[in-house]
């Protein structure tokens, strides 16, 4: 008989420590401080949909480091949930960093009693700490230690305030106090499961048991892996049997049994002032999610968006650096720098019309870098004040139409920023149906950032019936794609169960990181794009392919969509980079070569052009060849189809 | 004692019927221990005590037998109507109200089910805001009390999507037969027993529970059963 109280395998090589909590309680936060590295931190949960490695600093020996997604349960609900759970399972930690939303107790200990029952060490750090003091919460944290058997910290992280504490915390971690007993038929399916787990396991058996017991089927592969076939089958048995038993379903009876334990400590450590707290915060939280004014606060916050980044960033900066301080001032001194010396051809490599120099780095530098960047700030200010989260209320029953719900706007407006890091976002919805239409619709229609600054600036320019002929056709081809998709991907849409931030005010210092680190981000995978694109050109000029794709695609675009054959050029480097085709389309517009039918038409078709290529590669990671590659089918026939449209209505118009 | 067992017999029949949508049954193929026929019972008065049970509501005239398959007689069906709400509706208060463990709400539904006057199964189901479904998920049969919901007899508890805005109340149940949807929403804190409040209705419903602030389906409202929590604002 052995019994091991903690199944913990004992001395592992690699230790790491594991940051986890409920969504948007500060962890990426929590993680910067501890590593100096910075995660994106924005105030909407589920901004950490990909678990984040860093080293602790000034750790000896190094330790690492893990920035986990948020999740409310450890019984996962969904596939964020999952990683983070998994994580539990196969990584050996030294400690566990719960971090928790001070005003939030009893979510948090919710998390707490699971990781107690894993038998892991852990230390609960109360983060947010500020806003519980607004609300005049108060926590006896000594008695909370107490009860839980494990160090407790308060911490208000972005101002790093008790931060410091964490890194001696992480050397106090316990196994938390396991002190938590269901009712007596539980407890007994408990054991009996128990006693088909063999093996050595990084959690404990009855934690393991605990979610087995209460139908967590994400288990299947792990359980096929460390059961042998008879203890499957009669870990079955005992679930099915306990459920026969039970009136009520046994996760949520096993969740109801721990909330109520939950609040019994709750009840010996946490005080709430009576009085309503009441501030600027709530009235601009109450506006944005009303029937009536909360449209029109989303007008308001398009038409700043419109000023901030199509008039200033995609016209001023962008006239600017295009034609003054690139068009006057650098290129013409490299252009006579190049040809003073070089042979005509390779000169014309640097600068002539297919050059690095006066294509790749003008359009990557001047066009699009002061759009994004524009973008960059405006975005991530509206992230921070939590104004993301409630568009989901007012949009709601829209994207009940196509089989969504509310959450999905989320990933659709991430990908006005970038479609490749939507694609990502979309873990956050629950069923695969819904992830795989919020992937058709960003790969078909949803403009990112660069484009659609150029496309605003392009159409500020004539009449406002283009923009809306635009704007129009875009939002009917999404709403077609999206019926088809939702009609024939076949299973269930999922609830509409979305938590709301708090609204906060943005800080200033966030937003600056956080720009920084997506500019950077965006160099990194944009600039190498578009030189190859200009390199391709090029070659594909000199070598007289381009004439002969121009030919062979004349049917389809001059034909069919009435446009100059040069748009072709747009359109293939529009393969590698949407944005980087609209700044093609751009110049072909201010060399004259256009007519207003024509520009609409053409940006019509490149807004619902096939994906880019960082975006192609995420589709195939996320979904797999198969639904990638007809997705990008889709999605150029979309384009196809939606210029053709374009071009038939201008002409009634 | 002959008329419990024909309750018994007429309850069991009423079950059977539900599973699969049928109007007779086969009495060859009844199971020996389903609805509140006791399991140890049986072992001593022998196992065919179904059969005896219904042959006995035959004579008392609320089952017809007919080529070895038994029906309600009319009286037969209100009857058993009457019962499985009795049932159902103890069950619920067992279960929501009272919170007694899970091994006690059977036995104790299977005794209230003889008991509980018509008056009496009135009152319980308007305390209760006239539940639609038992914690098992199977339908109430509802009662007299039911069509004069909201008009004159003023429930205690009510469906979250008729709250008051602003005020708080206490869950009392979720009739969701979605399990998921349930570990889900308990993982967010709700469960029988939290504080809630309505924040609005439309464009759609956001409620808050702690300092937690949940946007949610307007279904899910509908599954929530609140009691007002008198006082507190
Ligand atoms: N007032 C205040 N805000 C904080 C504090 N810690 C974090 N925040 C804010 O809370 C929001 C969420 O922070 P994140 O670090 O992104 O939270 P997270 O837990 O990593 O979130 P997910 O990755 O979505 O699960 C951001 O807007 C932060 O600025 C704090 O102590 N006080
Ligand atoms: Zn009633």
């Amino acid at each position: 008989m052995h019994d091991h109280k903690s199944g913990r395998k004992a001395a592992d090589t690699v230790q790491d420590v594991i940051l986890l909590g409920n969504p948007n309680v500060g962890k990426s936060v929590i993680f910067s401080l501890l590593t100096g590295k910075y995660a994106i931190v924005s105030n909407y949960p589920g901004t950490t949909i990909e678990v984040a490695y860093g080293t602790i600093l000034g750790s000896k020996p190094k330790t690492r480091i893990i920035d986990t997604p948020g999740v409310n349960n450890l019984i996962p609900m969904s596939e964020d949930e999952k990683v983070t759970r998994d994580i539990l399972l196969s990584s050996p930690a030294k400690a566990v960093i719960q971090v928790a939303d001070a005003k939030n107790l009893k979510r948090a200990l919710l998390i707490s009693v699971q990781l107690a029952e894993m038998r892991v060490p852990f230390v609960l750090v109360l983060n947010l700490w500020d806003e519980a003091l607004d609300r005049r919460i108060s926590i006896d944290t000594a008695k909370l230690s107490e009860l839980l058997g494990v160090p407790v910290i308060t911490t208000i992280a972005t101002q790093k305030w008790g931060t410091d504490k964490i890194f001696h915390a992480i050397d106090g971690a316990k196994p938390g106090l396991n002190t938590m007993l269901y009712e007596k038929s539980v407890e007994e399916s408990l054991l009996a499961i128990e006693n088909e787990l063999h093996g050595d396991f990084l959690i404990s058996r009855r934690s393991i048991a605990l979610m087995l017991l209460s139908g967590d089927v994400s288990l299947k592969e792990w359980l096929s892996k460390n059961a042998s076939k008879d203890g499957i089958k009669s870990i079955e048995d005992v679930v099915d049997n306990a459920s026969r038993r039970f009136s009520q379903n046994l996760g949520y009876l096993i969740n109801k049994q721990r909330l109520a334990f939950v609040d019994g400590i709750l009840a010996q450590v946490y005080r709430e002032e009576p009085g309503f707290f009441s501030k600027f915060q709530y009235a601009v939280a109450r506006i944005t999610m009303h029937p009536f004014w909360g449209l029109l606060f989303l007008a308001l916050v398009m038409y700043v968006m419109y000023i901030f980044v199509g008039k200033f960033g995609a016209g001023t900066a962008v006239d600017f650096l295009q034609n003054t301080f690139f068009g006057e001032w650098i290129n013409p001194v490299l252009v006579k720098f190049c040809r003073s010396f070089m042979p005509e051809r390779i000169s014309d490599f640097f600068v002539g019309q297919y050059g690095l120099f006066t294509m790749a780095f003008t359009y990557a530098l001047a066009i699009i870098l002061p759009i994004v960047f524009s973008f960059f700030v405006f975005f991530g200010v509206l992230e921070d004040t939590g104004y993301l989260p409630r568009l989901t209320v007012v949009s709601n029953k829209i994207f009940k139409v196509i089989g969504l719900n509310g959450k999905a706007i989320l990933p659709m407006v991430l990908g006005l920023g970038c479609g490749s890091m939507a694609t990502l976002t979309t873990r956050i919805l629950e069923t695969k149906r819904e992830r795989i239409i919020v992937t058709v619709l960003l790969a078909v229609g949803v403009p990112c950032s660069a484009q659609l600054g150029v496309i605003f600036a392009l159409l500020s320019a004539i009449p406002i019936k283009f923009f809306l002929v635009w704007f129009g056709m875009i939002f009917f081809i999404l709403l077609l794609s999206g019926i088809l998709a939702s009609r024939i991907i076949p299973g269930e849409s999922a609830d509409f169960i979305m938590e709301l931030p708090p609204v906060r005010i943005p800080q200033m210092w966030n937003i600056v990181l956080k720009t920084v680190s997506r500019m950077r981000w965006y160099l990194k995978e944009a600039v190498p794009l578009f030189i190859l694109g200009t390199v391709l050109l090029f070659f594909m000029d000199s070598l007289g392919i381009l004439r002969l794709i121009e030919y062979a695609a004349k049917p389809v675009i001059t034909g069919l969509l009435g446009l100059p054959g040069r748009t072709t050029e747009a359109f293939i480097v529009g393969f590698l980079r949407r944005d980087y085709g609209a700044a093609g389309l751009k110049s072909i517009w201010e060399g004259g070569l256009m007519t207003p039918d024509q520009l609409v038409t053409s940006l019509v078709t490149i807004t619902l052009f096939v994906p880019c290529v960082a975006h192609f590669f995420i589709t195939i990671k996320e979904r797999g060849w198969r639904s990638a590659s007809l997705i990008f089918m889709v999605s150029l026939i979309a384009a196809i189809a939606g210029g053709l449209l374009t071009r038939m209505v201008l002409l009634l118009l | 004692m002959k008329k419990e067992k024909i309750d018994e017999a007429l309850e069991l029949l009423w079950m059977i019927m539900e599973e699969g949508n049928l109007n007779k049954v086969e009495i060859s193929t009844l199971p020996d221990h389903m609805g509140c026929f006791d399991p140890e019972l049986i072992e001593k008065v022998g196992k065919r005590d179904t059969i005896a049970a219904v042959n006995e509501a035959e004579k008392a005239g609320y089952v017809v037998i007919e080529n070895g398959r038994a029906g309600y007689t009319l009286s037969g069906e209100s009857r058993a109507r009457d019962i499985i709400r009795r049932h159902r509706l103890a069950e619920r208060l067992l279960s929501d109200a009272l919170a007694l463990p899970e091994s006690e709400i059977e036995p104790g539904a299977c005794k209230f089910e003889h008991i509980l006057t018509e008056g009496v199964t009135d009152s319980v189901c308007s305390f209760l805001g006239h539940p639609p479904m038992c914690p098992h998920n199977k339908p109430i049969p509802r009662g007299k009390c039911c069509e004069r919901f909201s008009s004159e007899i003023q429930p205690l508890v009510i469906r979250l999507k008729d709250a008051e805005i602003g005020v708080f109340y206490k869950i009392i149940f979720m009739s969701s037969k979605n399990t998921h949807r349930l570990q889900k929403i308990s993982g967010l804190g709700l469960v029988p027993g939290s504080s809630i409040k309505v924040l609005q209705r439309k464009p759609s419903f956001v409620v808050q529970t702690g300092e937690t602030i949940l946007a949610i389906d307007d279904e899910i409202v509908d599954e929530i059963y609140v009691k007002n929590e008198s006082g507190k604002k």
